[in-house]
């Protein structure tokens, strides 16, 4: 089996270099972004199979970024992860959101603090989500 | 007229005008009667003297004479002495009579001619104490409608008998009369209707006095309405009225006085004293001009923030104005304003307090965020670290280990901060070298996580020392070079820099930062405070901390930005608290 490639983007150097180093652990090949248009930039190099993006950046953030993704031919199937510390507290509507920017929805959520093994499970979970059915993972 | 105190009055002065008339004719009437019966006297005396030396004449010369007659040609006998002043008592007693007669037809007389002068008298007497509506009937009545034939049957003197036409407003007579009265009286002098009714000298003066009287009634009636609309404008004031009398004895009391202070008017109006209800040292505020531009002239004060004192005792937050009040240089009371603001006040710390609230509320979503944060980067360098030994790759240990070591210092300085700005404390004000705060503070922070910024300070050479205190002013700065810091974007080649100097009687502390700077929209929420541009890396405490230390120190935080060219955060201390003479 080939080696599987992530994108992995926060504003947070430190938190970029944990999940990364999760990741790589567990075999990923990983290239790393602090902010949505460099990671947008990594994306469009070349695809990977899973993204991890962080909710909240200054600037573009994960959702503006998820919402470009989505809309482009050729990352719309891209599995994708939100990591994110304030989804309760923000109460995002991704139905709604998904709704606005006529996009699908996040395959998946990662909540901060991060817990390696959960979020090993949920990437795992998407990839064979969406290997298996052929379509992504509603979390 | 001089006054005279010793000097009586004549009785004649006291005399009635109609007694005065009658005491002239009686005089008049003595005179001429002492006159006839004078000339009558001695016109008798003459002809009975010359009648009895005519008789005497024709007697002999021996001829025996009565005794007492000396003798023919002799003057003036007694006899004839005696017969004259007999003539005069007889003549003198028929006189009285028909002077008596003369007398009671003179009083009539007199009397009917004085009537309309005493019944005039009456009327001023009558309008000097206050009755405006005497009863004046003098010349003929008219009735305009009749003289006139006049069909205007809506006009308000029209079958009216109880005032005359001339007293109306608004009469749609011809000629072209101003409208009301008193004005249009001298249109009416020349119409017929007035024509008619005007008599002698007597009936003109009662019409004067009839004009007046309506003319003061007018005045009286406008005064009377705008003395009303005054009361009413007091008494259904928003404010509470106040207002004294030159001996300072309360004369003007309000309802919203009275509900402010809790006491009835009645127990207040003519009794107590203004000082009774406002605090001590007022007084001297009445006596100075008004600082307001527009009432230099007006002695007082306004707006001020102050008390009041109620009869119980509680004191009463109010804003109260005050103005002195003169009449011709002369000072006649005082007039207090004031509004209760109590309830303005409770709201006012009622919405300090929810702010306070929905700040903390921000401040410890901020925090928790800040900590989850933290704890990811304790976590990732936990991981990293045991996935480096595990693999035996020692750059990868290391990576972890400078992971936890800057989030050490993450926490370290959130704690910080959470002190700082939760501790209420005196600062502790002391002599410093700005060069070397700034040094030993740069020294501290050192490159903040970012090596690849350049922060490096200036200090104006000739900087004297500045009284700060160390610790919060220390914490102040650095939180400013972190944030300057953080604000410059990874790929950028940062630069801060911490500038001191003296401005005029400030000492001015400016950080600034060649990042991303910010819009208008953000530097006024970053002015509001707990406001933080690293979204949900930062907590806003930071700036918090540094508008609490610059407040602490009498200061003002002042912050220019422009988007893409940075952001200088100007920190700047009041020379009394800031320089040393």
């Amino acid at each position: 089996m080939s080696q599987l490639h992530a994108v992995v983007i926060d504003d947070e150097p430190d938190l970029t270099a944990f999940i990364s180093s999760i990741l790589e652990t567990d075999g990923f090949a990983v290239r790393t972004a602090n902010d949505a248009s460099a990671g947008e930039e990594l994306i469009l190099e070349q695809a990977p199979d899973v993204i991890l993006i962080d909710l909240m950046m200054p600037g573009r953030s994960g959702v503006h970024l998820f919402a470009r993704l989505s809309k482009n031919e050729a990352t719309k199937d891209i599995p994708l992860v939100m990591v994110t510390g304030i989804k309760d507290q923000m109460g995002v509507d991704w139905g709604e959101v998904a709704g606005q920017f006529k996009v699908r929805q996040p395959d998946g959520y990662v909540e901060k603090p991060i817990d390696p093994d959960r979020l090993m499970s949920v990437v795992r979970g998407v990839l064979s989500g969406k290997r298996n059915k052929g379509e992504v993972l509603r979390s | 007229m001089k006054f005279n105190p010793g000097r009586t009055v004549p009785v004649y002065h006291k005399l009635l005008l109609e007694n005065k008339i009658m005491l002239l004719i009686t005089v008049l009437l003595l005179v001429l009667g002492a006159g006839l019966l004078t000339a009558q006297y001695w016109v008798t005396r003459d002809v009975a003297g010359r009648l009895a030396d005519d008789m005497l004449s024709l007697l002999p010369a021996d001829a025996l004479l009565p005794e007492g007659v000396r003798s023919p040609g002799e003057s003036l006998p007694a006899t004839i002495e005696q017969l004259s002043m007999r003539m005069v008592w007889m003549v003198g007693g028929l006189m009285i009579v028909p002077v008596v007669l003369v007398l009671l037809a003179a009083r009539l007389a007199v009397r009917r001619a004085v009537q309309p002068l005493k019944e005039l008298t009456r009327v001023a007497d009558e309008i000097s104490t206050g009755n405006l509506d005497p009863q004046l009937n003098f010349g003929v009545r008219v009735n305009c409608w009749e003289l006139k034939n006049c069909q205007h049957t809506d006009c308000r003197a029209y079958l009216n008998i109880s005032e005359q036409c001339w007293y109306m407003d608004d009469t749609p007579c011809e000629g072209g009369y101003e409208p009301r009265f008193p004005q249009k009286l001298e249109g009416c002098r020349t119409c017929e209707v007035y024509q008619a009714h005007r008599g002698d000298e007597i009936v003109q003066l009662a019409d004067a006095f009839k004009h007046m009287t309506n003319v003061l009634k007018r005045s009286r009636e406008d005064q009377v309405k705008a003395a009303d609309l005054q009361q009413r404008l007091i008494r259904n004031s928003f404010d509470a009225v106040v207002a004294t009398d030159a001996n300072d004895i309360i004369t003007i009391f309000n309802r919203v006085a009275e509900q402010t202070l809790g006491i009835s008017r009645d127990e207040v109006i003519g009794i107590r004293d203004w000082r009774d209800f406002f605090r001590d040292g007022l007084e001297r505020s009445m006596d100075r001009p008004l600082t307001h531009e527009k009432f230099r002239r007006v002695r007082g004060f306004r707006q001020l923030e102050s008390q009041v004192r109620r009869p119980d005792g509680k004191l009463v937050d109010v804003i109260l104005s005050g103005i002195s009040l003169f009449e011709g240089g002369i000072h006649v009371g005082k007039v207090f304003f004031f509004q209760d603001v109590r309830e303005v006040k409770q709201l006012r710390e009622d919405l300090i307090r929810s702010e306070r609230l929905a700040a903390t509320g921000q401040a410890a979503a901020g925090i928790s965020h800040s900590i989850k944060n933290i704890l990811d980067g304790f976590m990732g360098g936990a991981y990293i670290f045991k996935a480096g030994r595990g693999m035996g790759d020692e750059a990868k240990m290391d990576q972890g280990w400078e992971m936890i070591e800057r989030n050490m210092a993450i926490i370290s300085n959130l704690v910080k901060d959470l002190l700082n700005f939760s501790k209420e404390r005196e600062p502790k004000i002391e002599a410093h070298d700005p060069a070397e705060l700034i040094s030993e503070t740069l020294s501290v922070l050192g490159h903040c996580g970012r090596p690849d910024v350049v922060i490096r300070s200036d200090v104006e050479a000739s900087a004297g020392p500045v009284l700060l205190d160390q610790h919060a002013f220390q914490q102040c700065l650095a939180n400013m070079v972190r944030n300057a810091v953080e604000a410059i974007p990874a790929d950028h080649e940062g630069l801060v820099t911490v500038h001191y100097h003296a401005d005029g009687d400030k000492a001015v502390f400016s950080i600034s930062d060649n990042g991303a700077g910010m819009s208008g929209e953000i530097i006024e929420k970053v002015r509001s405070g707990m406001f933080s541009t690293k979204g949900s890396k930062g907590t806003g405490l930071g700036l918090l901390v540094i508008q609490k230390v610059i407040a602490e120190h009498k200061g003002s935080l002042e912050i220019e930005s422009k988007e893409g060219e940075g952001t200088v955060f100007r920190a700047v201390i009041p020379a009394a608290v800031a320089r040393i003479a």
